[in-house]
């Protein structure tokens, strides 16, 4: 069946699918993990808990006597209903609560880190192939090649050193400075910007590289059609076929890679956010590997799956709206 | 008629580093159907797209010169090339489906190419647009279509509106039906004649199959391992003074029907683009093959519009 | 193809370079001293004696990281062929019988697509018990995937190819007909994807040692850097125990990157560097008479 609704139902249908395969997975991981969950929750919270919510925890984390089946529907049930648990590392906080603002913070970050990386990436990419042969096409893809090449936290490092400590231009640590409160204010706002000047700095540096050459080598694959050629000997001027006929054709697979590196963008961008103590998801997953703190570990495998799972169905959506042939 | 629009004197083309055509010759002149025949591979396509410089890379232009309406095309520069195209001399590309934008509607292919030639009138882009359709009996709603939801035959259609646009002198068909079946294949060549014979435009017409141009042609140029070796009028062709390849190919045909004849195929190989030999290069197939045959052979006239690269066929004559 | 590989500029500095570091990863380890032992004061600066200067524990930083060297490019390659397998063989499988193997392949491979890598990567690196196979284990799960979608398009259209459909008419098994007739055709893929895998493995590996996620008693690069941070680099200045690691895991991964772009070059020519002259778009056919 071909036409655009049978096709998105069809894709509608593999992310369900996805998504309770996600949900399943996290339900079971934390199951095989060696270790005692259970004498880890006891350990920590004897007594600080009332016993009807250290039961809920056991049940949540395997370790009742229900049939396992019994345990999977209630997991699945509380889930639905936005019941993720509380945190034992940020205790009492509901789950929710803390992966709430690690979200935020993780949100702005790295969304903007990658929308950047991937705008500004690909037009270099779509320049370099425009004048191939040119400096930026000679000289570009090298050399990000090798600034991509460090380890991203060694790059953070480098510069948290050389612009932070050194020469004191942006703050080194942490999304806001300790003088202003988080609200609408606009000292709040100018703190926030430049507390993420250098880690999402560092992180369209090191990416750029990546964006520049998929979409330089789409390009010149492109550049070389019939298409191309065509609107050339018709006498079309440059900037039409630069535009409608060369970028717009380049764009489409690009716009894949960039849909994955949205949704993953959810994972946190964990090694910044460790290098600047920036208080997002993947801090917070950190905190919880290494705390054992398995409601806030399954909560955040939770959400993250679930952002990656609808970033790739807005790109897929979106694909079928910019390409006329999928359309009859 | 001896207005030439278009004149490739021994035009030698490569591809990176092999030579594909070994210095080619061909005249057009105003109003006349030339046909171009060869088997894929032979540089049909090179010879003309490449007098043109209608070429992407890796091709490059090695020798001769092309002389467009007065105009020598190697002296131009980009601008003065694209002052040549499409209003002296325009192109239908062997698979319209590749050739256009499956971003854009047809509409907008044909706005491009009017607004690109100064047409900047709207209503005046509007109208010739909707002529355009009706001149290849398109409905003007199909200016709205986008590439992939028309047949292969309405894209092809398209495509001789396109070229057609600003009327040029000079309109080459690259194997206009080759991506088409046999019923539509008639129908766009009973057009292209139709148009011909009405707007009196030359026409170069290249293709494979050289029982399409018995009947169409003026005259047919054929086309063996990156050379010229015979242009004759249609109805010379194949006779005592015609070149050894030529009579093999129509001796090739498949048989009309009422027709009391075998086809016989040419024994051997079309060596590979970029083989080259200084002689002729069908003498290892050519039943009548000499010694001679292996110093240059030169298109020589047998009459005014009958040259032939063959020495046994137009004896020393220069 | 290895000769024309060795002729393009970017592909041979490539090899050359990473040839090098291999060569460093195997034969360095038994000329430089002992990189566990203590043998000057900690964080002393490069000098005659260490030409690197010593760590935070008073180790020989050059040792380390000639030493760190070959645990991990070792188990990056070995991780990087691993990877490249195993996505091959499924998502070859897939493109090869299509149909109902295709679509069940097609969705498992889609599915560890979608699945987030990253936070899986942390959980089982924190769970698993520390050591090179935890470490593969763990870079393998994640990292299939993603060459089992590539290999498998190309599988489905070479599968559609002639010459394959020859070689099964004249009875070849299917495996005969992967191997000797579709693999053969995908050789410069497969490279390309060895290179792109390995340069993951690397990068993943370091990632998940600086966050100490890795065997800590082990010397790898990822290590030298964990332990570099965690005393204090950046705060004493001690740039020596820090930038000597970071630079060899840089001049590998562009060592591989320019491998990978000569290997782009000579598939596709029109992707080789040096090809056009700078010119806006399409240009009309160039005019170029030998003299």
């Amino acid at each position: 069946m071909t036409g655009l609704l049978p096709t998105l139902l069809r894709r509608l249908g593999f992310y369900a699918l996805a998504t309770w395969a996600a949900l399943t997975l996290n339900f079971v991981v934390p199951r095989l993990m060696p270790g005692d969950p259970a004498q880890a929750i006891f350990a920590r919270f004897q007594g600080s808990l009332d016993p009807a919510a250290l039961d809920a925890m056991r049940t949540a984390f395997g370790v009742s006597d229900t049939p396992i089946w019994s345990q999977y529907f209630q997991y699945l049930l509380h889930t639905a209903q936005g019941e993720l648990g509380t945190s034992l590392v940020y205790f009492p906080a509901p789950v929710t609560e803390v992966i709430g603002t690690g979200l935020l913070w993780t949100v702005f970050l790295a969304g903007v880190s990658v929308v950047v990386a991937f705008l500004v990436g690909s037009a270099l990419g779509a320049w370099a192939a425009w004048r191939r042969g040119g400096w930026l096409d000679r000289i570009g893809p090298p050399l990000l090649a090798l600034i991509g090449a460090f380890p991203y936290f060694w790059l953070a490092m480098v510069a948290v050193w050389a612009l932070g400590f050194q020469l004191g231009w942006f703050p080194v640590r942490h999304a806001y400075g300790v003088d202003v409160s988080p609200g609408w204010s606009l000292a709040f706002l100018v703190s926030m910007t430049q507390h993420a000047v250098l880690p999402a700095g560092t992180m369209v540096l090191a990416s750029l590289g990546g964006w520049l050459l998929t979409m330089r080598n789409t390009m010149v694959g492109v550049l070389d059609t019939d298409a191309v050629r065509y609107a050339h000997i018709r006498g079309l001027p440059p900037h039409r076929i630069l535009w409608h006929y060369a970028v717009r054709n380049a764009m489409l697979p690009s716009l894949t890679s960039f849909g994955m590196a949205i949704g993953f963008v959810l994972s946190g961008a964990l090694l910044t956010e460790i290098v600047f103590g920036y208080p997002g998801q993947g801090y917070l997953l950190l905190q919880a590997v290494r705390g054992q703190d398995y409601p806030l570990l399954q909560g955040l495998f939770l959400t993250i799956s679930l952002a990656v799972l609808a970033a790739n169905f807005g790109v897929d959506v979106l694909t079928l709206a910019l390409d006329p042939r999928t359309r009859r | 008629m001896n207005d030439v629009v278009l004149h490739i004197q021994d035009l030698q083309v490569a591809y990176g580093s092999t030579a594909v055509l070994h210095g080619a010759s061909l005249r057009v002149s105003a109003g006349e159907v030339l046909g171009l025949v060869g088997e894929s591979g032979s540089g049909k396509s090179t010879l003309v797209q490449g007098a043109l410089r209608m070429l992407g890379r890796p091709a490059v232009i090695t020798g001769g010169d092309v002389i467009l309406d007065g105009q020598s095309l190697f002296d131009l520069d980009a601008a003065g090339l694209r002052r040549m195209w499409w209003n002296t001399v325009s192109l239908v590309p062997q698979n319209a489906l590749n050739a256009l934008n499956p971003m854009l509607t047809i509409g907008a292919h044909v706005d491009d190419t009017l607004l690109a030639h100064g047409i900047t009138d709207a209503a005046d882009r509007r109208r010739r647009a909707i002529d355009a359709m009706a001149l290849v009996d398109l409905l003007p709603d199909t200016l709205t279509a986008h590439p992939h939801m028309l047949s292969g035959g309405m894209r092809q259609r398209v495509a001789i509106a396109l070229a057609l646009l600003l009327e040029p002198r000079l309109v080459v068909f690259d194997e206009p039906t080759t991506a088409l079946d046999v019923v539509v294949e008639r129908d766009i060549l009973d057009r292209i004649r139709a148009l011909q014979a009405e707007r009196g435009f030359a026409a170069v017409f290249i293709t494979h199959d050289i029982s399409l141009l018995l009947t169409f042609a003026d005259r047919i140029a054929v086309l063996y391992a990156g050379r010229v070796v015979e242009v004759a009028p249609a109805r010379a062709l194949g006779g005592p003074s015609s070149h050894p390849y030529t009579v093999g190919l129509l001796g090739a045909l498949p048989p009309k029907l009422g027709e009391d004849r075998t086809a016989v195929p040419i024994a051997g190989v079309a060596p590979r683009a970029g083989q080259t030999t200084p002689g002729c290069a069908f003498a290892p197939r050519c039943t009548h093959a000499s010694p001679k045959c292996e110093e240059p052979q030169a298109l020589r006239a047998l009459t005014d519009h009958h040259h032939v690269a063959c020495h046994r066929v137009a004896g020393e004559r220069p | 193809m290895m000769r024309a590989l060795w002729e393009n500029p970017q592909a041979r500095a490539g090899l050359v370079v990473f040839g090098a570091m291999l060569a460093v990863a195997l034969v360095g380890p038994f000329l430089v001293a002992d990189p566990d032992a203590f043998v000057a004061r900690p964080l002393s600066p490069p000098s005659m004696d260490h030409l690197l200067g010593t760590t935070g524990q008073g180790q020989d930083v050059l040792a380390q990281t000639v030493v760190g060297a070959r645990t991990t490019l070792g188990l990056g390659v070995l991780v990087g062929l691993l990877v490249v397998a195993i996505g091959s063989v499924v998502g070859g499988l897939a493109g090869y019988f299509g149909g109902k193997v295709d679509e069940l392949l097609s969705l498992l491979i889609n599915v560890s697509l979608v699945l987030p890598g990253l936070p899986l990567m942390v959980v089982l690196a924190a769970y698993l018990p520390a050591g090179p196979g935890s470490m593969a284990a763990v870079l393998v799960v994640t990292g299939w995937a993603w060459n089992a979608r590539v290999v498998r398009s190309q599988v489905l259209s070479l599968r559609k190819r002639d010459f394959v459909d020859a070689a099964i008419v004249a009875g070849e098994s299917p495996l005969r007909v992967l191997v000797v007739e579709i693999l053969p055709n995908m050789a410069s893929l497969l490279g390309g994807a060895v290179i792109g895998a390995t340069t993951y493995a690397i990068g993943a590996q370091v990632g998940l040692e600086f966050l100490g996620l890795g065997d800590l008693s082990a010397i790898t690069w990822g290590t030298n850097l964990y332990w570099a941070t965690n005393d204090s680099a950046l705060l004493t200045g001690s740039w020596w125990t820090f930038v000597p690691t970071g630079a060899a895991i840089a001049l590998t991964g562009f060592a591989l990157a320019l491998l990978n772009f000569g290997l782009d070059g000579v598939t596709n020519p029109a992707l080789a560097a040096g090809a056009g002259t700078g010119a806006p778009g399409p240009q009309p056919t160039p005019v170029r008479r030998s003299p």
